[in-house]
């Protein structure tokens, strides 16, 4: 009887699903488009600007958004159509490397979602679902079976033709078929057994999938690159150095320490066509905490690194935290800009910067530009260097009988992406501020390992704001003051009908007028836990978020 | 992709002596298949192993790669965070490195197959006493928090704190009250919060003035820039909606002196004052 009913419904989906199982959904070429009514990429494009040219949601009707639709996310494996619970006929895709014994959900969204033609391509550790995006509904799951480890988020997918790509936490880049989930390959980008796990959205660039993985046991952080089509390794560019000889090791005290000095790369960066250039930031160096083990800049930790597609070199970098202390990693995702700079027309690329500072420099030749401080509270650099670089105030460090620093762990941002929109000329930001008492617990003088060796506490409670950046002194043009303490980590959207979407810390999803910070828009759905997004399906503009393990679609009617 | 061979159960602890050739595949026993990494998933060779492997790793080992592992006096590195061991499963890779020496590091003629698969039991039974991914082994300094000038702190308190707080009043004792001397210094640095966010802070008192002028005061329970709630002081729930300025609130922090205090304190003025506080029985 199951059976049977199994069989017709199949007979009905069958021919639909065979038609759908091909055709390219996103092309490389599509993937240099700026960001219009499909969002295809992490940041929607390569630029990282997170600034959509939808205008139908704009200042005077952003008050009429309103929920089209909300649903929690399903992480069940299901077999099909069962008539007594009436559940769907999504048959679960399971793949995985792991004995199917270990169920970490870790339940919240925390990536960019894509959308192309009304399909929604979601994903968090070990899922990936594609949902309509007209009501939520499913269209296919699929289960990676985990051989464990960190799960503490996926950023989100890449597609490439008709595959989509993404990260398991136990370091495996998966290919699916996008029209039906069914598993293309699966790669393993880093090694499980060194304690990596992989959270990055893969950035695809022609036929290359450039990932990047965490790792918080002292091994080196890489950037790789894949063949879409068939996960073959292409280049591997190491954050730190790996053999004598390699650049950036006078900046360590020895080998063993470079090669063990962490500057993982997790977040998506940008890519800049023009150049064939890959930029993005780089993790802090490990051990975190007791940087006593390892004197130093620590190159190419907390860094700005531009590295050449196509081979896989470094063509230049900026440290952004020379010899961090406090796990900054600099890994945020950076934004590139054509500005003006003195009368002259530049291509820069700019960051809000975990530790506090933002920065602008010249993305062709990484030559320096601007350097401020966006927290009013950050206090562990005593100076800027001559070269830009914030200098790191040693007794800032931790010490046995304790040191309040600021920011918290967290940073003044993480890797909740922020916004550039080009008609203001203004880069969007949070600006979390707190403070730490931050005891060194393991005096030995080799050092800790990972993120050990200290305890720190979070005291006080002191304001947090919202930023509206001039990249070309990194001086605040508009400031939002987050009322009633407590901290703020939300991602940015801006639009071409000048508003700015974000979360304020305290349960809301706000909508600020780009140009002055006029409070315009909120709703009360909790802390989004992804950064905002937008598309168009249906000549309809839709604003997308997530809270949690849950979707919240809004459109106006 | 190496493939290899799971043996599951809680209870069952097969132990299988491994090659120390790379090619061949220990049997992998998962103990814990609920631990987060592999190392810490796998099962540990049986007690009287581990303690073999010690006793070989003490002798032969621990002058250059340090009694805890992470290094020792005579130039090994860091055990804790070796690929080669963290490659190992059985002492197939680490014995590679023990029969055949590497760099500076000499061979060991002397070890054969089972001691080797006792220190590299050992090895891993330190490794597995990480909490979770990430983590190290757990080390357990005394160290002492109270380094500062006691008698500083006092004449800094007087002059910075004594406008709200008293030795002999709301703070006797504050020592006893609070015995931990981290928590102790956390405590005061922060006014009593220990967190942010935290809502255990003293009450905050708020007027609201109304379109029409009315006034309501009471404690601020939760505000943000859309909305305002408060507990009037005849204990009713009060709450409005919030566009910009209307309606008018204002709010009184009585912790915004600590909130600056921390603009302006250094680690030296904080350690002196915990040093007074401490006197404070
Ligand atoms: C005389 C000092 C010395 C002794 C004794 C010694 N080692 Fe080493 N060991 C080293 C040095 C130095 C290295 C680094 C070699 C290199 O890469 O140049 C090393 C490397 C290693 C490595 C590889 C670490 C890595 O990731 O590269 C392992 C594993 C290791 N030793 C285990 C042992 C064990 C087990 C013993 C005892 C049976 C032992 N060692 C005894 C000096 C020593
Ligand atoms: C302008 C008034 C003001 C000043 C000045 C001030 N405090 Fe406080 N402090 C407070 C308030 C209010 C609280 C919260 C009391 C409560 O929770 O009931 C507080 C809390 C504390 C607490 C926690 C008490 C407990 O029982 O947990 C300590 C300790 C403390 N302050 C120490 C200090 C020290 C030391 C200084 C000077 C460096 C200082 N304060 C300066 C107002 C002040």
């Amino acid at each position: 009887m199951k059976n049977l009913i199994l069989l017709i419904l199949l007979g009905c989906t069958l021919p639909i699903q065979l038609l759908a199982q091909n055709g390219v959904v996103v092309s490389p070429d599509e993937l240099l488009n700026d960001l219009d009514g499909d969002w295809r990429s992490y940041s929607g494009d390569y630029s990282g600007k997170r600034y959509s040219s939808l205008t139908q949601i704009d200042k005077d009707t952003v008050k009429n958004l309103t929920l089209a639709w909300t649903t929690e996310m399903n992480f069940t494996t299901r077999s099909g159509f069962d008539p007594f619970t009436g559940s769907s006929n999504i048959v679960t895709k399971i793949g995985g490397e792991g004995r199917g014994d270990i169920d970490i959900t870790s339940g919240s969204l925390k990536g960019s979602i894509l959308e192309v033609n009304g399909i929604l391509y979601v994903t968090s550790p070990d899922h990936a679902w594609a949902m309509d995006a007209r009501d939520g509904s499913e269209i296919w799951h699929y289960h990676w079976e985990t051989l464990g480890g960190t799960h503490i988020g996926s950023r989100g997918s890449a597609i490439w033709n008709d595959s989509l790509l993404f990260e398991t936490p136990d370091n495996f880049l998966v290919s699916v078929n996008i029209h039906t989930g069914e598993e293309n390959w699966h790669a393993e980008i880093a090694s499980f057994e060194l304690q990596y796990f992989s959270t990055m959205a893969p950035i695809v660039v022609g036929n290359r999938v450039i990932v990047g993985t965490g790792n918080d046991l002292d091994q080196p952080g890489f950037t790789q690159a894949f063949d879409a089509s068939t996960g073959e390794l292409l280049w591997r560019f190491y954050s730190v150095p790996m053999n004598e000889g390699d650049p950036g090791l006078d900046t360590w005290p020895s080998l063993d320490a470079a090669s063990h000095g962490g500057g993982n790369a997790w977040v998506p960066g940008v890519y800049d066509p023009e150049t064939d250039l890959y930029i993005f930031g780089t993790g802090n160096p490990t051990p975190a905490y007791t940087g006593v083990s390892r004197p130093g800049d620590n190159l190419f930790t907390c860094s700005l690194v531009a590295v050449n597609v196509t081979t896989g070199e470094m063509e230049w970098y900026f440290q952004t935290s020379p010899h961090d202390t406090h796990d900054w990693d600099s890994a945020q995702t950076p934004i590139l800009i054509d500005g003006i700079i003195d009368g002259q027309p530049r291509k820069l690329v700019s960051t809000a910067s975990r530790n506090g500072y933002f920065f602008t420099v010249d993305r062709v030749t990484g030559e320096h530009i601007a350097t401020n401080l966006y927290s009013t509270t950050a206090n562990w650099s005593s100076r800027i260097r001559e070269n830009g670089s914030p200098e790191p105030n040693p007794i800032k460090d931790a010490t046995i009988a304790g040191s309040l620093v600021s920011p918290v762990e967290g940073g003044v941002a993480n890797w909740q992406p922020p916004a550039f929109n080009p008609d203001t000329g203004l880069f969007y930001t949070q600006e979390n501020n707190g403070y730490n008492m931050l005891y060194l617990t393991d005096p030995d003088p080799r050092g800790s390992m990972g993120l050990g060796g200290k305890q720190r506490d979070e005291i006080g409670d002191v304001d947090s704001a919202f930023q509206a950046i001039d990249y070309k002194t990194g001086k605040a043009v508009w400031r939002h003051e987050w009322p009633g303490g407590d901290g703020v980590a939300a991602g940015v959207l801006t639009t071409a009908s000048g508003l700015v979407f974000t979360g304020d810390g305290r349960n809301n999803m706000v909508a600020f007028d780009a140009e002055n910070g006029d409070l315009l828009w909120h709703t009360r759905i909790g802390n989004m836990t992804n950064p905002p997004q937008t598309f168009m399906v249906d000549d309809r503009q839709y604003l997308l978020v997530a809270v949690r393990d849950r979707l919240f679609s809004f459109v106006m009617y | 992709m190496r493939s290899k061979l799971y043996v599951l159960g809680m209870t069952l602890m097969v132990w299988v002596h491994a090659s120390n050739a790379q090619d061949i595949e220990p049997e992998i026993v998962i103990a814990n298949p609920n631990a987060t990494f592999l190392a810490q998933q796998r099962a540990l060779p049986p007690a009287e192993v581990i303690a073999r492997g010690e006793a070989l790793y003490q002798v032969n080992c621990r002058m250059c790669h340090g009694g805890d592992l992470r290094g020792g006096e005579q130039g090994g590195p860091n055990l804790l965070r070796s690929g080669i061991v963290l490659n190992d499963i059985a002492g197939e890779v680490i014995g590679q490195v023990i029969t055949e020496g590497v760099g500076r590091m000499p061979s060991f003629g002397n070890l054969v197959q089972n001691d080797i698969a006792a220190v590299a039991g050992f090895i891993h039974s330190i490794l597995a006493t990480a909490e979770r991914q990430g983590s190290t082994p757990p080390v357990d300094f005394d160290l002492d928090i109270l380094v500062g000038d006691a008698a500083a702190g006092e004449r800094y308190f007087n002059q910075e704190c004594s406008s709200c707080h008293s030795a002999s009043g709301d703070l006797q004792g504050i020592s006893s009250r609070i015995i931990d001397d981290y928590e102790l210094q956390n405590a005061w640095v922060g006014g009593g919060l220990r967190r942010r966010g935290d809502s255990s802070g003293p009450t905050q008192n708020v007027i609201v003035t109304l379109a029409d002028g009315g006034r309501v005061s009471g404690s601020l329970l939760r505000y943000d820039d859309f909305f305002l709630s408060l507990r009037t002081t005849t204990g009713g729930y009060r709450s409005f909606l919030r566009n910009g300025d209307s309606p008018r609130i204002e709010i009184d922090d009585p912790l915004g002196r600590h909130k600056e205090l921390l603009a302006e304190l250094t680690n030296k003025t904080i350690h002196d004052v915990t040093a007074y506080m401490e006197t404070l029985k």
